[in-house]
This record gives C-alpha cells, structure tokens and sequence, in this order.
C-alpha cells in the first residue's frame, strides 16, 4: 500500500522552543489516523508543517515530509501552495481565525475552488452541495463569518477541505463546536467519503469517542514527541504507554456520580 | 436568583440580494425563560445554531436584546466560545488579563498576584506566558488564557461558552475541578454551555435543552439525564458516543 503521508523524525523549533521533537508516523492511503495528545504538545503545529503553513519564526531543524513521496521540506513557498487544497487540506482548528472577517463565507469556499480551475457556475453549484453535505442551508454562505454560530463556522470549514477533493484531509478538532447528533453527522459523512473516494485523513481530536469512532490507526502526542501510536483497537483498548492510560482515566461518563474527576 | 431570564429574543435579519428586502429573520432566541440560583449552575445544551452563544452575549452585555427582561445579580464575566476572537492580538497576556483590574483600581503588585494565581489556576507556567502574545499559543492554551483572563476578575457570575472545547481530558478534567472548588468555596453561579453531554451532567445542577431559539425542556439534572421527557433530548442523549 503506498503512503499518503509519511513523516520521518520531524523536529521544529520556534525561538528558544522546540515544538517538535522528532516524531515519525505515516497515514496510509485510505486510512485515518487519529492524533490525541496533550495541549500543547505540537499537534496542530505537525498539522501546519504538513501544509507548509508554520508560523513565522518556526525553522525545520531536521527530518522529512513526504506527501506521495515528495518531500516539502525543500520546497520552495510556491511549491507548497501549489499542493494545498488538492493534495492536502485542512480544516482548521480555530474557524474564526481562518476566514477573512470581511467576506461572505460562501465567496471563501468558491475562492478556494477557482484557485484549482473551477468555473465560477462549477464552484457554486459544488458549495451548494457541500454546504447541504455539512447540514447547513445553503443561504448562510451569503452571511459573514461572524454571522455563523460556532458549530457552523466549524462546517463550513470542513465543507472548504473538502471542497478540491484532497488526497490528504487534515481536520484539526473538527467537532469541538458540535452538538452530538451534529457530530455523528459530521463523522458518518467523513467515513463515508473516505470510503468512497480512498483519500487519507490525519483527525486531531481531545475526544476519544471520536477517535474511538472514526480512526483506524491512532497517536498520541505529549511534549513533541509521539509517545504511542498503533491500531485504535491496541492503543484505546490496551494502551501501553502510561500517558495514555492517564488520559483514558480522565474521560468524563455518563452517570459519573464522582465529586471529582482525576486528572 | 443570580440570572432571572424571561421570555428573551433576538432576530438576525437574513442577509437576501443586495436591494431586496430582508424578510424572515433567523430567530436566534425566541422566547427564553430560566433563572439561576446562587451558587449553583445553568447548563446550556442543544443543537447547533440554537441560539446559546446568542443568549451568553445578551447576558454579558455585548449584545442587545430585542425583548424580554433579564437581570443579573452581580459582578459578571464571560469565556467567549473562540478565544483567539476575544484576546486582543496586540496586547500580550499580562495586559490583556490585568485591563479588567485597571477599572477596579487594583494595585500593579496586586494586579500581577492575581495574574500570576490565575494562570497557575489553569496549568499554565505564568513566567512562561505573561510577555507573550495570543498568536503564539496553542488553542488550548488559548482557551485557558480565556479562562484565567475571567477569574482575575473575580466575578460572582461566570457565563462560560465551550470553556473546555479544546482541552486535552486530563486538563479539562483539572479546570472542571476548579470551577467545582471555586463555586465550594466562594458560591459562584455559572452559565455553562457545552456541546458535551457528559460534561454537562458532571458540572450542572440544572440542565435547559434548547432547539431553534426555544428552550425545549428544563430540569434537573438528574431528571433530564434519567428521565428525560422532551423527544430532542432523547434524541441527544441517545446520540452520546461511547467511550
Ligand atoms: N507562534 C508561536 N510562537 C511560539 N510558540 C508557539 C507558537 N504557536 C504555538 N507555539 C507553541 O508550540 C507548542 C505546540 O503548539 P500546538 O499548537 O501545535 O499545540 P497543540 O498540540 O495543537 O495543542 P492544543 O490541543 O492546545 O491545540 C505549544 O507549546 C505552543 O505554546
Ligand atoms: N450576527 C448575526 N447575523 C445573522 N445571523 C446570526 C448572527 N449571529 C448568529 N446568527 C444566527 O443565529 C443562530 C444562533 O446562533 P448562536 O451562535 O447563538 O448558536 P449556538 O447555539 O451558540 O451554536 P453553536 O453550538 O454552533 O455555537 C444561528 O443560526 C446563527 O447563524
Ligand atoms: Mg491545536
Ligand atoms: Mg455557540
């Protein structure tokens, strides 16, 4: 089976900071990988160097990034910005942030369309499409992004990765802003396309019944470093390494009747 | 009562062409009762787009109400939803938690003890944050942040919306602990707003289901987590993930 990303000791320092600290994984083509780990700990920052979109300040220090083979490291800014949309997209994990504050949220997804090629008539037809895929109706597209409720915003970014039909989707905290029967939604439609159209996705969450439903393999971050990672049924089910452990020891349940949760 | 909610709304006008009028509003809240005892917390859950986030900025005063009443009953802070919205990008973390003592006429080495509390509050290393700017945080640190910037205040009201959205368990569970402790010791009351059901159950005394801008069911905890009568409810507590 080819690779659709494949990692291989990664380390990045931002200032005096080492954020990431030589971490190695890969996402096979067609599956879906789940990154949990403690705050902080460099997912989103993994997620970022995959699409060449470090923050300023932040050097590679070692290590590769191979998509399809092709290692961005190297790569010049243009190079990369070619491969965003089609070969890799990400859905970001603070929505508000993302979108441009003054255009309607609609002319965003469009935007992203026609960068790739698309007819202006294609691009609308496919945000309608897409829009009804993520549950909203399509009349919101016409609203401004701080017009959306949280838990829109969060799918009409979704509904943008997946506008170019990427080979590597990369959703950062997708359902922190979804109420559950929204969020089943949200990951039967991602199961479903994956299934479909065979592209690969890297799924960084806090919440292990999304990784539980959702992932076929899963990592798991702390401090830069991945401390653990194999098939969700050998980390979720016998976790071997004790941060793991510590983690799935945290998780609030329904019925809890604990005064306390341990931390 | 702490919060006294009655029958509050607010319509958004639909944005329609550029000279058509606008015609049937979104009707964000739509007749929205409760009350919230001292000490004691709201919790806020439902589809969404229902109109909670509406709701949390008609209280903290951000946002105008079209009817209804509300009062609050004492000094309120609010954690917004998105934090990197609400953090000032150009004021680094010990401005942006103290402006709230400028007001309140608390010394600096006043003002910089009750930063430097709240940040360790919220597992973060205080020496580490303060010259910092939002940008350079993770979300969940962000989140934190949010968090310590509201309790500097030492607010008697909390309006918290998705405070834990983005913690990693083991560090939603310390913050869920310390708002425990806190309400303990100084008997705050707390608006809490959350899409997870779990939780929900685990902070709040009594629980307000809404769906498109109503609050469909409203009871107990115990009751709506154990007998819930509304169908939407049932229909949310079904859909809870295992694990
Ligand atoms: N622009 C920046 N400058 C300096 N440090 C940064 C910057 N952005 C992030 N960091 C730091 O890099 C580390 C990793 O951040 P990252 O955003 O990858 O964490 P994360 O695992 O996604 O956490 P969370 O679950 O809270 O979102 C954090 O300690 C953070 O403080
Ligand atoms: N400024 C605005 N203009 C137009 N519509 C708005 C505006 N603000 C909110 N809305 C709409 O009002 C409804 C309620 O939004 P609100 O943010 O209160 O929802 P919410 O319950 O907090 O949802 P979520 O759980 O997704 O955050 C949504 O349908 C939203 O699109
Ligand atoms: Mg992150
Ligand atoms: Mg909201």
């Amino acid at each position: 089976m080819d690779t659709t990303l494949r990692i291989d000791s990664l380390t990045v320092d931002i200032g005096p900071g080492r954020v990431i600290d030589g971490i190695s994984f890969e996402v096979a083509e067609g599956r879906i990988l789940g990154l949990v780990g403690e705050s902080g700990s460099g997912k989103t920052m993994t997620a970022l160097a995959v699409l060449g979109l470090l923050p300023e300040g932040a050097v590679i220090r070692s290590g590769q990034v191979l998509l399809k083979g092709n290692d961005i490291v190297p790569m010049s800014p243009e190079e990369r910005r070619r491969l965003r949309g089609k070969k890799a997209a990400m859905s970001f994990q603070e929505p508000f942030t993302a979108f441009n504050p003054v255009m309607r949220i609609g002319e965003q997804v469009t935007e992203a369309m026609r960068a790739h090629g698309m007819s202006r008539a294609g691009a609308e037809k496919r945000l309608a499409e897409l829009s009804r895929m993520v549950k909203l109706s399509p009349g919101i597209c016409r609203h401004y992004p701080h017009e959306l409720s949280g838990g829109e915003r969060q799918r009409m970014m979704i509904a943008m990765a997946l506008s170019c039909g990427p080979d590597l989707l990369i959703l950062d905290e997708p359902t922190t802003a979804l109420d559950v029967s929204v969020q089943k939604h949200i990951l039967d439609l991602v199961s479903e396309l994956q299934r479909r159209k065979k592209f690969s996705v890297l799924f960084i969450t806090h919440d292990f019944s999304v990784v539980n439903k959702i992932a076929d393999d899963v990592a798991v971050m702390k401090e830069g470093r991945i401390v653990e990672k194999g098939s969700k049924d050998k980390v979720l089910k016998a976790p071997g390494h004790e941060y793991t452990r510590k983690l799935i020891g945290c998780i609030p349940r329904l019925g809890d009747t604990r005064k306390r949760l341990p931390v | 009562m702490m919060i006294e909610v009655t029958d509050l709304k607010k319509y958004f006008y639909k944005r329609k062409g550029f000279f058509s009028p606008s015609s049937d509003p979104v009707k964000a809240v739509d007749g929205v009762s409760f009350s919230v005892e001292k000490g004691s917390t709201f919790g806020l859950v439902g589809e969404s787009g229902c109109g909670k986030t509406t709701v949390a900025r008609i209280l903290s005063g951000i946002l105008e109400k079209d009817a209804g009443r509300f009062s609050i009953s004492g000094k309120r802070d609010m954690v917004f939803q998105d934090p990197f919205g609400s953090l000032n990008p150009r004021m680094h973390i010990y401005g942006i938690l103290s402006e709230s003592l400028k007001v309140s006429k608390v010394s600096p080495a006043e003002a910089r003890a009750r930063c430097v509390e709240a940040l360790e509050l919220v597992n973060l290393d205080p020496a580490g944050v303060m010259d910092k700017y939002p940008h350079q945080f993770s979300g969940g640190e962000r989140q934190r942040i949010a968090i310590a910037r509201a309790l500097v205040n030492r607010p008697e009201i909390l309006i918290l919306d998705e405070p834990v959205s983005s913690l990693d368990v083991s560090i939603q569970a310390g913050i869920l602990n310390l708002l425990k402790d806190l309400q303990e010791e100084k008997s705050l009351t707390y608006l809490f707003i959350s899409h997870d059901l779990r939780v929900v159950e685990f902070m709040s005394d009594t629980v307000g289901v809404m769906k498109n801008g109503k609050i469909v069911e409203c009871a107990s905890a115990k009751e709506i987590y154990s007998s819930p009568k509304h169908p939407y409810t049932r229909i949310l507590l079904e859909a809870v993930p295992s694990f």
